[in-house]
């Protein structure tokens, strides 16, 4: 939960978004933007993404700006941030961070 | 430079402390200046360590037993360990102590706990821990950027359009990435050995440097002696690197900067250059920057053809599956084609 922004966060992301974990994360995403087509997506307890998951965040932005709303990403840990900006992913998706 | 840049400024102990009376005394000596999280297993110390959510751990060695220091070494020799690790003990033991060392603790306070010298310790742990972070992320910082610079020095020469050493770099980050996921090459791509590959990338193309103008300039097509020229390139740069590596034989990162300036070119059937080395013989850092290099020179524009379609591209990389490029990474591409080809598309 955080408590320093206005909204709380559609979607807590949790443990791993990898080969196995991601399917689930995808429908939960994909339903979410069926309903709300601005969704805010709570990464502070992410703790490791691989490539499949790097697949659903695009997709999950993809889809959220297709239906012209949007995606915000929170928190995401260092590490797992350090991934996003290795690959360009920093450059595509919506990111907020909790003010410092 | 701010030592505690965290949400609410409040350095995070975390504190796994056996009996309640010593959990409260922890509180009373650092509470007010940090927050303290107290912590039951093992499971939930490296929960709060991997997620970067402590600044400092305090074990007490009765609490685990025989587990502290295995948990202590593992915490301790994790690639991005930071936080250290303070261990209290029950008595005096200089083996157990000098043990403690020996696994990474950075600490070991006595019981019974002394007030004043505890809060001086845990500061001055926490003031070193911050001066060494922040002394590696700028290091780091400096080793990248002059890499990034001299890479784009040369960049800026072949007058290419600007981006091409920054997005190769994630194309070989992604298609890595991909790589891990399908268990291929588990052995040469451990996550640390991809970061390394991923800095090194930006050097593939360093040895155009030695390139005259003339060639790489040129508006048209080379002829077979202009490309022979060219074609040198990879070997000019591989002896440029390792002419650096010899002198700064700490930079890591130059080793696969060698084998991916000297190899990126080859070809997986051996027809490539300049040594026409095949198959596994290519390192598998190269093997990957094949891929990327001439994706994105094919959705490139260049001087004599306009650039092609994502789809074009994705189609000449697949038909060279076996021939050009290594089958694995060409499915590894194939499957993060997606995203390869958002990324090609942003022109930050």
């Amino acid at each position: 939960m955080s408590e320093n922004t206005n909204t709380a966060a559609d979607i807590d992301l949790k443990g791993r978004l990898d080969t196995a974990t991601s399917p689930d994360w995808q429908t939960k995403i994909l339903s979410a933007l069926e309903k709300k087509k601005n969704l805010r997506i709570d990464a502070k307890e992410l703790d490791y993404i691989s490539s499949a998951g790097l697949r659903v965040l695009l997709l999950s932005h993809k889809t959220a700006i297709a239906k012209g709303g949007s995606c915000v990403f929170l928190n995401f840990s260092p590490e797992v941030l350090q991934i996003l900006e290795m690959t360009g992913f920093t450059s595509i998706l919506s990111l907020e961070s909790v003010a410092e | 430079m701010d030592i505690g840049s965290l949400q609410d400024d409040r350095l995070k102990i975390a504190a796994a402390v056996k009996e309640d009376a010593d959990l409260r005394q922890v509180a009373d000596i650092l509470g007010s200046l940090y927050d303290i999280t107290p912590v039951r297993s093992p499971e939930e110390l490296r929960r709060l360590y991997t997620r970067g959510q402590a600044d400092l751990v305090l074990i007490d060695a009765a609490l685990w037993a025989s587990q502290t220091l295995p948990l202590v070494r593992e915490l301790a020799e994790r690639p991005r360990a930071k936080a250290p690790i303070v261990l209290i003990a029950g008595r005096r033991d200089d083996e157990a102590e000098a043990a403690a060392f020996e696994a990474g603790a950075c600490d070991v306070i006595d019981k019974p706990i002394r007030k004043n010298v505890f809060l001086q310790r845990i500061q001055h742990h926490l003031r070193l821990s911050a001066y060494r972070e922040s002394l590696t992320d700028q290091v780091k910082e400096l080793e990248d950027s002059i890499v990034q610079s001299f890479a784009e020095l040369v960049e800026c020469r072949d007058r290419n359009t600007g981006g091409h050493i920054a997005r190769t770099s994630k194309y070989v980050a992604l298609i890595g990435m991909e790589l891990q996921d399908r268990g291929q090459f588990a052995e040469e791509l451990t996550d640390g050995e991809l970061a390394i590959i991923v800095r090194a990338a930006p050097l593939h193309d360093i040895g155009k440097i030695g390139i005259s103008d003339l060639i790489l300039l040129k508006p048209g097509k080379l002829d077979d002696d202009e490309f022979a020229v060219m074609k040198s390139h990879s070997q000019i740069g591989a002896d440029l690197l390792r002419e650096i590596y010899r002198r700064t034989p700490t930079q890591d990162y130059l080793k696969y900067a060698i084998a991916i300036a000297e190899s990126h070119h080859e070809k997986f059937d051996g027809t490539g250059y300049p040594n026409r080395i095949k198959g596994d013989d290519i390192p598998v850092s190269a093997r990957i920057m094949a891929v990327a290099d001439v994706y994105d020179a094919l959705v490139a524009d260049r001087v004599y053809r306009k650039a092609m379609s994502h789809e074009q591209a994705y189609g000449i990389i697949t038909e060279g599956k076996g021939t050009a490029f290594d089958p694995r990474v060409v499915e590894a591409f194939a499957a993060t084609a997606d995203v390869i080809s958002a990324v090609a598309q942003k022109k930050d």
